[in-house]
């Protein structure tokens, strides 16, 4: 009996096929079901097929709902710019400087999230709590404690920042690997100041990888519910922390699936946005033809 | 005489253990088309490098139209540098590309504009403006990145193997079109290569590097004819070596006992009889004669034609000598019918042959 070939289609889809049942059973999936699930509704913790638009008109209607909204919004704006200003430098020394300590300088940097996001959340505490390391520091040395940082939108935006931060670096140290130094140096011959240089050259050849780095930055921090629960006080709550309410405490999995498609779509608007303003030719990608 | 473009005073540049410019001295004038040839890690890139800053010399110092820019940043030196491997900007197109020195100079859109056309002309670049680098081909590329070393009409341009990268044809064609720029600009290169058919078709002077110095700086006729050292000698052109002992020397002559056979030779400066000496001919310096037959030179040696080698305007003929060694001879192809293991004779003038020290055990 002779032994079926698998034909260059057939090899195809066998080795796409793990790709793609893991965006189908991990992303598309749950997407569907709480875009269903956002158009019911919820009696007594149970979700009932009776469609309508009244979670949309509750979270479009009610002033609290979009003030946790744009509050997030804007948190992870915030976020990411300063993600963005702290990462670059670390990440171009890395890239630059780091020869064979490369690889350890990154996983120094990723070493927090071995402990897990609570103890990262609550190891923030303990430096800029009112009886944190910077706080007692201060007192040690008769200074007045800085009253403002715990429980306000700064610490969660601190501590959002921190929590984040290594993928920003991330991104545009991978990004920096593939860049030619040597150009910088082309540039400098060619009459440009090293900050202009800057601007002309490493700028918009890295900016797809910081492009990456902002969305992995931003797209989280906006749905950061667990650093406002620890670091905000009342008046810091999430939009991501009311979400997680809603498929808890108050049980209404319907309002709370509306709200997720909203984040949804909010974070791929922003993706979109994002990837408008990358133009491949522009970013010196050069596998595209013309 | 004018005063020179550029000069290097003293200049020493050491890595480590490594010292990749060794005390080095060298003045080069107004529109003199100066080669820099040398083997590989022989020095060349860094001695670019120090002039056009993007290293600081530990000794030493760099002047370029009298003025001591040692100190000075790349950017602020006013020279422009080619590559080889081109380091066009990927992400600007061809125009973008050119006029990028201009820009960051300052100059307004109207001279950019004016700038880029002349240079896109010179260059033979026109149409090609939209364009992004990667849609070039590889000689495109390469004009692209002389267009942007001369389109700010730098004080001299810097050239580091900028053929090196391009097939053979290309790279023929492309030599007498650089050779064509630079006198048309009549402002000095500098043209580094480990290529010597390059150094020789272009240039007007040629510097040859070994381990971070001069071996010999002449006008590349006189460092084909007359080296000066026993490394020169080897390494441009292609000769044969003979290594035997001084027998006996008498003013401008001696004659060397190489493995048996006498030579008559040029006595080497400050050699004295019994001293080892390399004996270097050119092939092309050598005759093939039949026995008896009429060339001039003192040097005559019988031997058997091994092989003929077609080289297509010349052949070269594997004769092996009667004390076993081997030479090659470059011939016109067309002359005389020799086949192999015909007796022959070998015939040199003393004249030709270039006598150093020997090297080596
Ligand atoms: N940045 C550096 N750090 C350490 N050593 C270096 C550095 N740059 C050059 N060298 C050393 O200096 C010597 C000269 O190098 P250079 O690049 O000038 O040679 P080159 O003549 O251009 O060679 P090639 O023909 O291979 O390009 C080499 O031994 C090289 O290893
Ligand atoms: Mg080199």
């Amino acid at each position: 009996m002779a032994r079926r070939r698998l034909g260059p289609e057939g090899r195809f889809l066998l080795m796409a096929l793990p790709g793609a049942i893991f965006v189908v059973v991990f992303l598309l999936l749950p997407i569907l079901s709480i875009i269903v699930f956002s158009f019911w509704r919820t009696e007594s913790y149970t979700l009932i097929p009776d469609w309508n638009l009244d979670n949309y008109a509750t979270l479009f209607g009610t002033t609290t709902y979009m003030t946790f909204l744009l509050r997030s919004f804007t948190m992870a704006v915030a976020v990411s710019l300063a993600s963005l200003v702290y990462a670059w430098p670390v990440a171009y020394f890395i890239a630059k400087h780091g020869d064979r300590y490369r690889l350890l300088l990154i996983l120094a940097l990723a070493a927090p999230f071995f402990t897990g996001i609570i103890l990262r959340v609550t190891g923030i505490q303990g430096v800029m709590g009112p009886v944190g390391v910077i706080n007692l520091g201060l007192m040690n040395y008769g200074l007045q404690p800085i009253e403002f940082i715990m429980y306000t939108q700064t610490a969660v935006g601190i501590g959002v920042t921190y929590l984040f931060i290594p993928f920003m670096v991330t991104a545009v140290y991978l990004s920096l690997l593939n860049f030619d130094f040597e150009l910088l140096e082309v540039a400098k011959i060619n009459g440009a100041k090293p900050w202009r240089a800057f601007i002309e050259i490493t700028w918009p050849l890295n900016w797809m990888g910081t492009v990456i780095g902002l969305v992995l930055v931003f797209i989280p921090s906006m749905a950061e519910s667990i650093t406002p629960r620890f670091l905000g006080g009342p008046n810091a709550a999430s939009f991501g922390q009311v979400l997680g309410l809603q498929f808890g405490e108050t049980g209404t999995w319907a309002l709370g699936s509306a709200m997720g498609v909203l984040l949804f779509a909010v974070s791929s608007l922003v993706i979109l946005l994002m990837w408008r303003t990358v133009n491949l030719q522009r970013s010196g990608f050069t596998g595209g033809g013309s | 005489m004018s005063e020179p473009v550029l000069e290097l005073r003293n200049v020493t540049k050491r890595f480590g253990s490594v010292t990749a410019a060794d005390a080095i001295t060298l003045s080069v004038n107004q529109g003199e088309f100066f080669a820099l040839l040398g083997p590989s890690g022989s020095g060349k890139t860094t001695m670019l490098r120090i002039i056009a800053g993007l290293e600081v010399p530990d000794e030493g110092g760099v002047f370029i139209n009298g003025q001591d820019v040692t100190a000075l940043p790349p950017y602020a030196r006013g020279v422009g540098m080619v590559f080889q491997n081109f380091l066009l900007f990927p992400h600007k197109r061809v125009g973008e590309n050119v006029v990028f020195p201009l820009r960051m100079q300052g100059a307004s859109k109207a001279e950019q504009d004016e700038r880029l056309k002349w240079a896109l002309d010179l260059l033979r670049l026109d149409g090609l403006a939209d364009r992004y680098p990667h849609q070039l081909s590889g000689g495109q590329q390469q004009r692209v990145a002389l267009a942007r070393g001369l389109i700010s009409r730098p004080a001299l341009l810097l050239l580091d193997e900028p053929l090196a990268n391009l097939d053979r044809e290309l790279r023929k064609e492309m030599e007498v079109e650089v050779r064509r720029y630079q006198v048309e600009l009549d402002i000095p290169f500098i043209y580094v290569t480990h290529n010597q058919e390059e150094a020789l078709t272009m240039s007007d002077r040629i510097a040859v590097m070994n381990h971070g110095r001069f071996e010999q700086v002449a006008p590349k006729l006189e460092v084909y004819t007359h080296p000066t050292s026993r490394f020169v000698a080897g390494f441009v052109g292609h000769s044969n070596v003979m290594t035997g002992t001084l027998a006996a020397i008498e003013g401008g002559c001696a004659s060397l006992d190489w493995n048996g056979v006498t030579v008559a030779v040029r006595t080497p400066p400050g050699a004295s009889v019994g001293d080892r000496v390399d004996c270097f001919v050119k092939l092309e310096k050598m005759r093939v004669v039949a026995p008896g037959g009429a060339a001039q030179g003192e040097n005559r040696v019988p031997g058997t034609l091994r092989d003929i080698i077609f080289k297509g305007s010349t052949a070269d003929y594997l004769v092996t000598l009667e004390n076993g060694a081997e030479l090659m001879i470059s011939e016109g192809s067309e002359t005389m019918g020799f086949q192999r293991k015909d007796p022959l004779e070998v015939v040199w003038s003393a004249e030709a042959g270039a006598c150093f020290p020997a090297g080596g055990a």
